[in-house]
């Protein structure tokens, strides 16, 4: 597949003018970097957005399952709730931030790495009358168990496949509730098979074009009259690799796992050929080699 | 000063705990918690979030597990408990406590804070954060460090006039991830809410103070993202209004706060609290031990008693 953005609902396929538009993904997939070329964008300014600073721009920033927001929104204490209790609120603060939001003529993003599924109360955690749409990213499982291991500050490699095969739950860190990431392929089909218009962006396809990929996700959203092509050409140029790197290492990237010291570690595709056994290989396409070879992963 | 008296006293049908004995009065209480009738909607509410809404001095609060609550005038808790959904005596306590509690304090005039807090002699140090931020595991980690745990997310402030001190109440437990209390001296007293598969509990930490409260002379925000010029913790004391600004984020609840108390009136608490109160942001070494910044915070607190001391 060499062309593998997609729209998925023909008829319906820009997003809406109100409602959140979820930047999901499974971890380590080019989420942040889409926000950034997004929060470059949207900004005004003739100076690169700090990567530290994209919620300034793209409110409220956080990511979807973080307990700031949820407390903000519920007025109880997170610490006081079970996780099926705070679960089964979840959809409900998305509906009135999104209320919200349409009162004051904004559009909210909001980072994703929950799997699209149903709350244990019954009802999709991300509720179609919240949403606007959603840009999915999605990239080689194969790379992924490269990045996450270095994210987590391992090297065993092992662990990660183990990840992308098997249903997970995604602890993040205290500031967060957990999130059920299942495995990879059910993830992609969770975001992909969403009731609302979803667009799908291959990782790889971001690295050879992002300005390409950049002027599909501004269709995607209508926002043709606010984004020509100097504009898009610009925030490519904000939203390079090598920029971000030298922006963390200056000034370090917030809201990271303890264990990781380079977020912006690599930004390349098809690491996995050095890194992993032929043995780890096979776990992984054992159990994703069909949603693989849908994208263009697997032959 | 008395740091054992509460700033209200309560009576109330419900067990609230060891650590409340200094609040509760049978007779002749400025509050009254009853269970009653609590309506399921406020008519016409001017105010709400997903689980409150607040009409006309009225604030009711509705917690998934079938518990509600009305809060009226500060004078009066009134709780009902769905049958069938079945909400035991501890989720009562909990939500009485952790939500009802603060929004009654509004009420009387007492500014909560998401907070945590140490104290020592009549001095209490406070530090907040967000959600995840880390205030219990200070609480505990500095309760091994010779101060007295007074609490880990919710401080009554009763803000004083120009030149007068700014005392502060608190009351609840500890709770802590078991991960953390495995890093802390602390005795596990049970799981939160006994969902043992949360992996949170209920804790006690080795210094357990009897006292209720005392003179808030520091209020540290606990920087999650860390110290990104340098490998290292450390404190970075504010001036003017990034002071208030603190005081102001940590403010629980925010903006029901400002229905129920009014916008002027609420910085006017914020900024009376912040101009007696020594603010500082703490920055941890986000590659460093949890226990070489603890000591680092534990050396800034007793600077900060030898100066006011002084």
């Amino acid at each position: 597949m060499t062309t593998a953005t997609r729209t998925f609902r023909p008829g319906q396929q820009a997003a809406g003018k109100h409602g959140i538009v979820w930047v999901a993904s499974y971890p380590r997939s080019g989420n942040t970097w889409v926000r950034i070329l997004l929060a470059n964008l949207l900004s005004r300014s003739r100076e690169p957005v700090p990567i530290n600073a994209l919620g300034k721009v793209l409110a409220p920033g956080s990511i979807a399952s973080h307990r700031n927001l949820f407390e903000h929104f519920v007025g109880l204490e997170s610490s006081d709730l079970s996780a099926a209790e705070a679960e089964s609120l979840r959809p409900a603060v998305y509906q009135m931030q999104a209320k919200r939001a349409a009162r004051f003529g904004v559009r909210p993003f909001h980072k994703v790495h929950d799997a699209y599924h149903d709350t244990s109360a019954g009802g999709p955690l991300f509720p179609a009358d919240a949403t606007a749409g959603a840009i999915y990213l999605v990239r080689n499982p194969l790379d992924i168990a490269v990045s996450w291991t270095f994210y987590q500050g391992q090297r065993d490699f092992g662990s990660t496949v183990r990840m992308l095969t098997r249903a997970m739950v995604l602890t993040g860190g205290r500031s967060q509730f957990s999130q059920q990431l299942l495995d990879w392929s059910s993830h992609v089909e969770s975001w992909t098979g969403a009731p609302f218009p979803v667009l799908v962006v291959r990782y790889e396809d971001l690295l050879a074009d992002a300005a390409g990929q950049l002027a599909a996700i501004v269709q995607f959203l209508g926002m043709e009259a606010d984004a020509d092509e100097e504009r898009i050409r610009r925030a490519v140029s904000f939203s390079e690799f090598e920029r971000c790197r030298e922006d963390e290492t200056k000034n370090g990237l917030a809201n990271v796992a303890r264990t990781c010291t380079t977020f912006f570690r690599s930004g390349k595709a098809g690491q996995w050929r050095q890194r992993l056994t032929a043995e780890q290989v096979t776990e992984v396409v054992r159990a994703n080699g069909r949603v693989m070879k849908e994208w263009g992963y697997w032959d | 000063m008395s740091v054992t008296q509460a700033p209200f006293t309560v009576d109330a049908d419900i067990g609230l705990g060891a650590r409340a004995a200094p609040w509760i009065r049978t007779h002749g209480a400025d509050v009254v918690v009853r269970r009653g009738p609590v309506p399921a909607v406020l008519p016409n509410p001017t105010w709400r979030s997903v689980a409150c809404q607040y009409a006309e001095g009225q604030v009711l609060i509705t917690v998934p597990c079938g518990v509600r609550f009305l809060v009226e005038g500060g004078e009066s808790i009134r709780w009902a408990a769905d049958e069938g959904r079945g909400a035991a005596e501890v989720d009562v306590r909990t939500f009485l406590i952790g939500a009802a509690w603060p929004v009654l304090a509004l009420q009387r005039g007492l500014l909560p804070l998401h907070a945590g807090a140490v104290g020592r002699g009549t001095i209490v140090h406070g530090f907040t954060a967000g959600a995840g931020g880390g205030k219990s595991l200070t609480a505990a980690g500095l309760a091994e460090r010779g101060w007295s745990f007074l609490a880990d997310d919710m401080l009554l402030v009763a803000p004083a006039r120009p030149g007068q001190q700014v005392l502060c109440y608190s009351l609840g437990d500890l709770k802590l991830r078991r991960d953390g209390l495995s890093r802390v001296d602390a005795t596990a007293l049970g799981p939160v809410r006994s969902l043992d598969s949360e992996a949170r509990v209920y804790a006690e930490p080795r210094r357990w103070s009897s006292r209720i409260g005392g003179r808030l002379a520091t209020l540290h925000g606990l920087d999650p993202w860390g110290n990104r010029e340098a490998d290292l913790a450390e404190t970075e004391r504010l001036v003017g209004h990034r002071g208030s600004e603190l005081v102001w984020r940590a403010v629980y609840s925010r903006t029901l706060a400002q229905e129920i108390v009014g916008q002027r009136r609420l910085y006017r608490l914020v900024g009376a609290t912040a101009a007696q109160v020594e603010t500082s942001v703490f920055h941890w070494n986000r590659f460093g031990s949890l226990d070489e910044d603890l000591d680092r915070l534990a050396q800034d607190l007793r600077d900060a008693e030898a100066a006011d001391a002084r």
